[in-house]
Parts: structure tokens; C-alpha cells; sequence
């Protein structure tokens, strides 16, 4: 179980984020809405350690320091962004190794004197990213260098590179942001057997069919605060969020 | 399961030449290459599909070819061992700055390091421990340097890097246990010299440097092939997204960092050896720059890079004594020159320009 409690992130004086506390449970998928600048993102941001923030996050009973990156992706919590973020110097397939779940060999050590042993763990990273890029269907384009690819291609890169860490948590920041609707389904049964396979995910998206489809519970913020917490169903049928969201 | 590819559009369906099948064989590559290639499927990162170890031959045959022909000429062959002896430092930078993304203004330092405590150690304990003295030395220094500067970025590293630079500059000039004379220079220091060999003359000295230069870039290679390179890359593009996607991003840069000083305590070591005298000043920022100029001319992308452009710093002014007193002015238009009609560096152009024709004579 993923629990963050009280979570706050304030730009000068203004609260994005104010004490925000919430739990991610076993097998389920959530979803986070909210108008644009309730702080869906910046959540994300704090719990994944990119965004300065206070409060407290915890991880299968471990504390997870705030504002350190590596920590959260060590206890299996992995993301993707916003705006996709791809490393358009490497091939397509390195940057799917980038997260590969064995790490060991990738030192100056392991470049000189273990090589075999390096080598043995690359040719695993190599199958498993492979298999990951298979999965998300950029698998033709393993070899080829990450520039230039098309807006979608750029977003299922980046989720081949979570799933390649072997996450037990993964959360997705507007993943169906800029796809068309063939693509938005898609996306949606990818994320469907990723949640079959046992993992964990969060969504914040904006498309209410899309997190219909997809989600065994929602939470909705505004202006930094949890105004609603619910099954679907029950959520888009209190008023407080029939109010500030739909704003019928 | 069923996925389409997502967001393939019509527009983008051009007959692949990037498909696995035509990965790294679709070249026509023959079969004695191949073992060269590594042990790979055809998918992984490009950089285990170059002939990288073949790269290090070829140019040790242009070396070695170029020894040959002037084995007589007592002064190109010194010119010679000076660029090489450039290069190793320059490839330094590379690790350091082109995939590390430090700008490590203090690489000429770490050059006067290696040069000062191998020629200490060396005057004590013969050259060969002076020379493995001075590759550790750096080493040593450098990851504790890493260590200090690990959270500082971009010319906030600069800055340090500098900072560390003057201080050593001094200290070569006023430590009375390694300073020579009042000034700090060091004179009468012992030649190279391997199992009571010893490498005096010009042609001894540019075999010698000829060989340490192809086992530093065997060893360099090594790197490059290595997991280290692509989470370089990444480290340096989006040091964040790196570190979210497990990047060990300090480890990377600071180990990249120490061994481009190793390179540069190698660089050290063979100028002091080979020339014999140094001076404080000679590892200065003049040289931190120089050095910088010839990464940036070479090209960023590649490590002949480094080598190219310290091999073209390096012999243009000789090429250019023939014009006497207009010399500084017309290397430095060269320069500019240089900078702006080939903004990828000499490699990097070079490059672009035979993978355009691999790709037209491939959709003939």
C-alpha cells in the first residue's frame, strides 16, 4: 500500500497542493480528476520526489523520504510524465534499459573488470526491454533513435520504460492527453492488463470515459483539496463535484 | 496481445529500414567482422553494433603507418607525440564533459597532478610507478573533488572546477614537497622507461605514447560499451527523470568525472616524462581551454572527437609557420571557421555526412 498524508506544495505563498492525503491500495486503480491547476500533477510531482514538499510518504510500511527522486523508484514506484519525457539521444530501446529491474554491472567496475558478469545482465535488459516495447507496440522500433517519434509513440515509450522496472506502483500523469479516441482505448486496455498483471496504478487524466473505463475508484481535487472520494459511479453523482468539476 | 501501433499515422508508414531484421547485419557485413560486434541479438543499443575495437586498429595503422614514414624526422614525430599526448587528456573531457555533462574546466590541473606527482614518485621509484602513481593520484583526487561538487550544476560546477584548478596551480607552485625550484618548475625529470628500456629519442618516444594512447582507447571503448554510456546520456539530458527511472546519477557522473582525470594523470605523466621539465603555468586555464577547444572542433558525439580535434589543434600551427607573423590571425579565422561551418565538430560532420550517403546508396 502506497499512503501519503498531508502532502503540501507551495509555490510562494500560494498552496498547489494543501495537506493532500491519500492511499493507493493493492491491485486497484485509481483515479485522480480535477479542473487543470487543482493539483493533480504537482501530487504526482511530490509523492514521485521531483517537486519540493512536505508531508509524509510511505511504502509498504517504509518511510520514503520527500524530495529524492531515486527513493520512491527503489521501493517500486514508477511514472510518467506529463509531458513525455524521452531521451532523444539514446535509441528507443536504451531508453527503455535506462529502468531495466536488474541493476547490477552498470558501474565503471562492471565496464572493466566484470564483463562477462555486465554482460550477462545487459543481454537480460536488452530481452526484457524488448519485451516491454513489444508490449506497448513499439517493438519495430527498438533500434531506432527516440527522436522524432510522434507525440503517442513518445507517451507509450515512456510507459514501456515503467514497465520495464517491474513496478508495483505506476503512475500515469494524463497519459491519454493528445491521442485520438482509437488510441485512448487502446491505452485504456494496456492499462487494464497492467492492472491484471497485479500492478498498482494512478491515473490523473482529464477524460472522465477514459478513467470510467479503466478505474476502480476516484479522487477528486480542487484548488489543492480532496473534495470527493469514490467509487466512479458515486463520484460523478455528488454534487459537490457535479458543482466544481462538470460545472452543470 | 493485440496493440496497434499507437500513434503511427499514415504519413509515418515508410518502408522500414530500421526494423530488427535489418538491425546490424543489413549492411552486408561479413561474417569475419562479426565477432567483432558483440555477442548481441540485433536489437540493443546502437553502440554494440560499431565496430568499435576495429575503429582502434584502423587508427593504430594510420599511427603506425605515420611513424613509419617519418621515422627519420626527428621534429614531427615530437609534434606527434604531443598531440597524442593532448588527445588522451581531450578524451578525458569527453568522459567527463560529453557524456558526464560536467564541465570540468579542471582537466588541465588534473593534467599538471599527474605530470607533478609522477615526476615526484618517478624521480624516487623509477618511471613505471611514477606512471601508475599519477593515474591513481588523479583518480583519487578527482572522486573526492566529484564527491564535493556532486549537487553543483552546469557553470556552477564550472566554477568549482576552477576553483580546484587554482588551488592546485598553487599548490604545484609553492608545495615545498612537490615544487622544483622557487617558480615551481621541475627539471631533469627521468625519461620513460620500461624493464631498463628507456625511450629517449623522438621515434622511442612516439612508439611509446603510440601504444599507451591504443590501450587508453581499448579501455575507453570498454566504457563506451558499457551500461555506463546510455545512463550518461540520460543523466545529463533530464537528470530528474533519470534519477525517477533509477539512474544512478551521482555514481555516474562522479565515476565518469575520476576516470576522465585518470586520462588526463596519464597526459600528465607522458608530458612530463617525455619532455622533462614542467612548469606550474603550463597547466593553466590557457591549457583547460585548449583542451575544451579541441573536444568542441572534434565533436561532442564521438571519442575520436577529442582525438581529431586534438590531432588538428595540435598540427595547424605547424602547418601554418609558413606564413610567419600573419600565423595567429589566420588560426584563429580557422578556428571560426572551423566552429561555425561544422557546429557538430569535424567527426560529428563527418559522420552525419556518411550516414546521409549509407542512406541514399540504401533507398537506391
Amino acid at each position: 500500500m502506497l499512503k501519503a498524508a498531508d502532502i503540501s506544495v507551495h509555490y510562494g505563498g500560494v498552496y498547489a497542493v494543501k495537506k493532500v492525503s491519500l492511499e493507493l491500495r493493492e491491485g486497484e486503480v485509481l483515479g485522480i480528476v480535477g479542473p487543470n491547476g487543482s493539483g493533480k500533477s504537482t501530487l504526482l510531482n511530490a509523492i514521485g520526489g521531483l517537486t519540493r514538499a512536505s508531508g509524509s510518504v510511505e511504502i509498504d510500511g517504509t518511510a520514503i523520504p520527500l524530495n529524492r527522486p531515486a527513493r520512491p523508484r527503489r521501493a517500486g514506484f514508477l511514472r510518467t510524465f506529463q509531458t513525455p519525457q524521452v531521451f532523444t539521444e539514446l535509441s528507443c530501446i536504451e531508453n527503455v534499459m535506462l529502468s531495466a529491474s536488474d541493476r547490477r554491472g552498470i558501474g565503471l567496475l562492471g565496464s572493466f573488470l566484470s564483463r562477462p558478469f555486465m554482460w550477462r545482465s545487459e543481454r537480460v535488459r536488452i530481452d526484457e526491454a524488448k519485451a516491454a516495447l513489444d508490449r506497448v507496440g513499439l517493438g519495430h522500433l527498438a533500434n531506432r533513435s527516440a527522436e522524432g517519434l510522434a507525440y503517442g509513440q513518445n507517451r507509450h515509450l515512456e510507459i514501456a520504460r515503467a514497465i520495464a522496472a517491474k513496478p508495483k506502483y505506476l503512475a500515469m500523469d494524463e497519459p491519454s492527453a493528445g491521442l485520438n479516441q482509437v488510441e485512448t482505448s487502446t491505452l485504456a486496455e494496456l492499462i487494464r492488463s497492467f492492472a491484471a498483471d497485479g500492478v498498482t496504478i494512478l491515473v490523473v487524466d482529464h477524460k472522465i470515459d477514459f478513467l470510467r473505463g479503466i478505474c476502480s475508484r476516484m479522487l477528486v481535487l480542487q484548488l489543492g483539496e480532496v473534495i470527493a472520494d469514490g467509487s466512479p459511479d458515486e463520484v460523478f453523482t455528488n454534487p459537490a463535484v457535479v458543482d466544481a468539476y462538470l460545472g452543470v | 496481445m493485440a496493440v496497434s501501433e499507437p500513434g503511427l499515422t499514415a504519413s509515418k508508414q515508410r518502408p522500414r529500414a530500421d526494423a530488427p531484421a535489418a538491425g546490424g547485419s543489413g549492411r552486408g557485413e561479413r561474417p569475419a567482422l562479426r565477432w567483432l560486434r558483440g555477442r548481441l541479438p540485433e536489437y540493443g543499443p546502437p553502440v554494440y553494433r560499431r565496430h568499435v575495437y576495429l575503429q582502434v586498429v584502423v587508427f593504430a595503422a594510420l599511427m603506425a603507418i605515420f611513424g613509419a614514414a617519418f621515422s627519420t624526422d626527428s621534429y614531427r614525430l615530437g609534434v606527434m607525440v604531443t598531440a597524442l599526448t593532448y588527445a588522451i587528456a581531450a578524451m578525458g573531457l569527453y568522459f567527463a564533459y560529453s557524456l558526464g555533462g560536467l564541465f570540468a574546466f579542471s582537466q588541465a590541473a588534473f593534467m599538471g597532478l599527474g605530470a607533478y606527482t609522477s615526476a615526484k614518485v618517478g624521480d624516487a621509484h623509477g618511471f613505471l610507478t611514477g606512471f601508475v602513481s599519477a593515474i591513481a593520484v588523479s583518480f583519487v583526487v578527482a572522486i573526492v573533488v566529484g564527491l564535493i561538487l556532486r549537487r553543483a550544476k552546469h557553470l556552477y560546477f564550472a566554477v568549482g572546477a576552477l576553483a580546484v584548478a587554482e588551488l592546485m596551480g598553487l599548490g604545484f607552485a609553492n608545495w615545498k614537497f612537490l615544487a622544483g625550484d622557487e617558480s615551481g618548475a621541475v627539471s631533469g625529470i627521468v625519461p620513460m622507461q620500461i624493464g631498463g628500456r628507456v625511450y629517449l629519442s623522438a621515434q622511442d618516444q612516439f612508439w611509446f605514447v603510440l601504444v599507451v594512447i591504443v590501450l587508453v582507447l581499448l579501455a575507453s571503448m570498454l566504457v563506451e560499451r558499457s551500461p555506463m554510456r546510455r545512463n550518461a546520456i540520460a543523466t545529463k539530458q533530464v537528470p530528474l527523470v533519470a534519477q525517477a527511472s533509477g539512474v544512478p546519477v551521482y555514481r555516474i557522473a562522479i565515476m565518469l568525472f575520476a576516470y576522465g582525470c585518470a586520462l588526463a594523470g596519464i597526459a600528465g605523466s607522458i608530458e612530463a616524462h617525455s619532455i622533462g621539465a614542467i612548469t606550474p603555468d603550463g597547466f593553466g586555464v590557457g591549457l583547460a581551454i585548449d583542451l575544451y577547444l579541441m573536444v568542441l572542433l572534434g565533436g561532442l558525439r564521438s571519442i575520436w572527437g577529442p582525438v581529431v580535434g586534438a590531432m588538428f589543434f595540435t598540427w595547424l600551427p605547424e602547418w601554418l609557420r609558413s606564413v610567419q607573423s600573419y600565423e595567429t590571425v589566420i588560426y584563429s579565422f580557422l578556428l571560426l571557421i572551423t566552429i561555425i561551418v561544422l557546429p557538430d565538430g569535424i567527426v560529428g560532420t563527418l559522420g552525419k555526412a556518411t550516414r546521409g550517403l549509407i542512406r541514399r546508396a540504401e533507398s537506391r
